[in-house]
């Protein structure tokens, strides 16, 4: 990792609160790279980044303002699964993947359309988690195999059951950026190490609300289930860390499109940081005795740290073992000659 | 290998959350408190409902808006804010109101799983002086957390059995009517009731929407047909949040419009007016006027300008409890002894804002940090580990 990016990842270590400075890096960056491109990539950097703002705007927590995100982000999804759609199923490999490939974006819109009746079978819930299902086992799958246009379907359908409204409308035009970007990285290369991270802080602000428990805007309930008597409990847990999943995700992919370079290293990158700011935050709760209001945010931060770092290890073991495994599958479903594959499973 | 190396750092923090999780610092002390023979009263109200309206927004409290009978209510007693603990979770508030403890971080962790109170609570006292009590909840969370003082000394326990469909979201209905049927043992001193559907329906329709107007509206019906069975000449009502919601609907940190909340109480024993209310006062006030002692690992005390008792007879009260304590607890006693603090609280007449600060600082200790030296070693060794790999990958 270079000094620039080192000396960047330090400093956001020694911060004891790092949510606020995750926004001005969002507004940063996206004005850095709206600076660098051109064109119709400028334009549409800066639509990323101005819905990337809205989710976080006090105007999305007032009626109009929820209506307005919910309706956005379900045409989003829309427009991308008619767009991306013919060309998805046209390459799909091997060719019985047709059959599944759109069950992630019609789960969600089932689950829209479905009433909200805990006990009826095709309940909202339950197309909520057909669509989740699918969309996780065809991301990686799509990832592993480079498949693009499936990947992008599955990924988007798969972030708009965790994160509905303006999130999934910045999620569905963040994977249009990715798609229509140009393959010079916009990042420059001694900003390549912190550009993972810093992505991984910023989406965590925008899509989870960022550290905190207390805004976890990710409940049983926002995944159509409500029963407080018998709340279960696991599914749950397993819907809380799949939703930082999803952000985690989002994030080095964005990351390894603006800076280029295996998608592995910048899960390594992730990884490195987070496990430095868990070990700041320890520094901080052990040693500094602060108040009880930094002590509680600091005690967040350090179970979101370890969280993340929990799972940004699952992933480096996953990148790896897909990494290994990927070029076979590919050659196998797609033909390939073996000189033509390339390292780096997850497209960039 | 960079990775390699990085994941068995990264096995570091986790290793540290789970050998290193912060325990409350006074758990084997409050097991001694609990057990505390503490002296009894005669009891000023007769009977005292609470009910818990679970994360009433404050400004949706003190507006009164679309509740007709909170205003009422309010105009013949006291209404003001509450400030509930930085964990706005429910768990950790019911825990502040019901023992006079702060919550813990646990307390947060474990908000949707099992846990319970092992300190000494409201409960805790009216058992140990032979009182009946009884709860009626939407959910299981509050027999959980009290469940050992349940099994010991709860006359009726009401839970919820949840809605059919999405519509209710929760069985207020059941808490409701797991209410009256308390209210009809006339040997019950103290029934708590626990109202969901408003801080449901703010989660999943959000605080603006005509649902959560209604969820307001239902539950003010509902606190107007359990006054209707009190006599408040000689019974009172407390009405309070738990925990506040930010305009999402949702709670759990610190943030302010997630803590802020608010309380009315009306009837036998409470004085009128709009004072401001600490959650950890809640339990030492209402045991003052049920003729119970404040629960002895509570860091609250009796709060003077909530309650329209004679300051001679408060202070009375609150001696002869905080004595009892001082006896079971010889290390807080020793703290205090011979110090001007306590020789200035004993001179007292009576029991004012100035005594109810030097009593709450006579409780046990608050906890202190939860959080040993050594993570901080651990934290060094981590970062400087990551620079090393670092280094060593540049």
């Amino acid at each position: 990792m270079s000094g620039s990016a080192a000396a960047l990842l330090l400093a956001l270590a020694a911060l004891p609160g790092r949510d606020q400075w995750a926004g001005a890096l969002l507004l940063a960056g996206a004005l850095a790279l709206a600076a660098r491109g051109r064109g119709s990539g400028r334009s549409l950097v800066l639509c990323v980044a101005a819905a990337g703002v809205l989710t976080v705007l006090p105007m999305s927590r007032t009626p109009l303002g929820h209506s307005a995100g919910l309706a956005a982000g379900d045409a989003a999804l829309v427009i991308l699964t008619v767009l991306l759609a013919p060309g998805a199923l046209r390459e799909a490999r091997p060719r019985s993947l047709r059959f599944v490939a759109l069950l992630p974006p019609l789960g969600c819109i089932g689950s829209w359309l479905a009433p909200h009746m805990r006990l009826a079978v095709l309940a909202s819930a339950t197309f909520t988690r057909i669509a989740v299902l699918f969309g996780l086992a065809l991301f990686v799958f799509a990832a592993a195999t480079r498949q693009r246009r499936l990947e992008s379907l599955a990924f988007a359908s798969l972030a708009s059951c965790f994160f509905p409204g303006w999130r999934t409308l910045f999620l569905v035009l963040l994977e249009g950026m990715g798609l229509l970007s140009p393959d010079t990285p916009p990042v420059p290369g001694r900003f390549r190490g912190a550009a993972a991270p810093l992505a991984c802080l910023t989406l965590l602000v925008l899509l989870s609300g960022g550290y905190g428990l207390s805004r976890i805007d990710l409940t049983l309930i926002a995944l159509g289930d409500s029963d407080p008597v018998n709340p279960d409990v696991a599914w749950g847990a397993t819907a809380v860390l799949l939703s930082y999943a999803v952000s985690l995700a989002a994030a080095v992919r964005l990351a390894a499109r603006a800076a280029g370079g295996p998608f592995g290293d910048h899960v390594a990158h992730a990884l490195a940081a987070f496990v430095l700011f868990t070990g700041a935050d320890l520094i901080w709760l052990g040693a500094a005795r602060p108040g009880i209001l930094l002590t509680m945010r600091l005690e967040e931060q350090l179970v979101f740290d370890v969280a993340i770092s929990a799972l940004l290890l699952a992933l480096t073991a996953a990148t790896a073992l897909v990494e290994r495994g990927a070029p076979r599958l590919q050659r196998r479903l797609t033909a390939v000659p073996e000189d033509r594959s390339t390292p780096g499973a997850f497209s960039s | 290998m960079r990775s390699i190396s990085l994941a068995a750092v990264a096995l570091l923090p986790l290793a540290a959350a789970v050998l290193l999780r912060p325990e409350p610092a006074s758990q084997g002390e409050a097991a001694v408190l609990r057990n505390a023979p503490l002296p009894a009263f005669e009891p000023i109200a007769r009977r005292i409902v609470v009910v818990v309206v679970d994360g009433w927004r404050r400004s949706d409290a003190l507006s009164g808006t679309g509740m007709p009978n909170v205003e009422r209510f309010a105009a013949a007693g006291s209404r003001g804010p509450m400030m509930a603990g930085v964990r706005s979770f429910t768990k950790p508030c019911l825990r502040t109101l019901f023992t006079g403890r702060p919550g813990t971080f646990q307390d947060s962790l474990r908000n949707v799983s099992e846990d319970h109170v092992t300190e000494d609570s409201l409960f805790t006292r009216l058992t140990g002086a032979h009182r009946l009590w009884g709860s009626s909840t939407y959910s299981p969370d509050f027999a959980e957390l009290f469940g050992d003082d349940m099994r010991v000394g709860a006359a009726r326990v009401y839970v919820g059995k949840g809605a059919d469909d999405f519509g209710p979201y929760v069985d207020d209905d059941a808490a409701e009517a797991g209410a009256m049927r308390i209210l009809d043992d006339a040997a019950v001193v103290l029934a708590v009731v626990h109202f969901g559907s408003v801080d449901h329906t703010g989660h999943i329709l959000k605080p603006w929407s005509p649902a959560y107007r209604e969820a307001l509206t239902a539950t003010d019906r509902r606190l107007g047909r359990i006054a209707a069975r009190l006599d408040l000449n000689r019974d009172a009502l407390v009405v309070l949040g738990d925990h506040g919601a930010d305009d999402d609907g949702h709670h759990g940190g610190p943030d302010a419009l997630a803590r802020e909340t608010a309380f009315l109480a009306v009837g036998r024993g409470f004085a009128k007016g709009t004072p401001a209310f600490a959650p950890e006062d809640f339990a030492p006030t209402l045991a003052i006027l049920l003729g119970v002692c404040p629960p002895a690992s509570g860091v609250g005390a009796p709060d003077p300008a909530l309650l329209s008792l004679d300051p001679a007879a408060l202070k009375g009260r609150c001696d002869r409890c905080l004595l009892a304590r001082f006896a079971v607890a010889p290390s807080d006693a020793k703290r205090w002894e011979g110090t001007p603090e306590l020789a200035r609280y004993l001179a007292a007449p009576g029991f004012g804002p100035a005594e109810a600060e030097r009593f709450r600082a006579f409780g046990p200790r608050a906890g202190g940090s939860e959080h040993p030296p050594i993570q901080a070693l651990l934290g060094l060794a981590i970062v400087a580990a990551v620079i090393g790999i670092w280094r060593i990958g540049a």
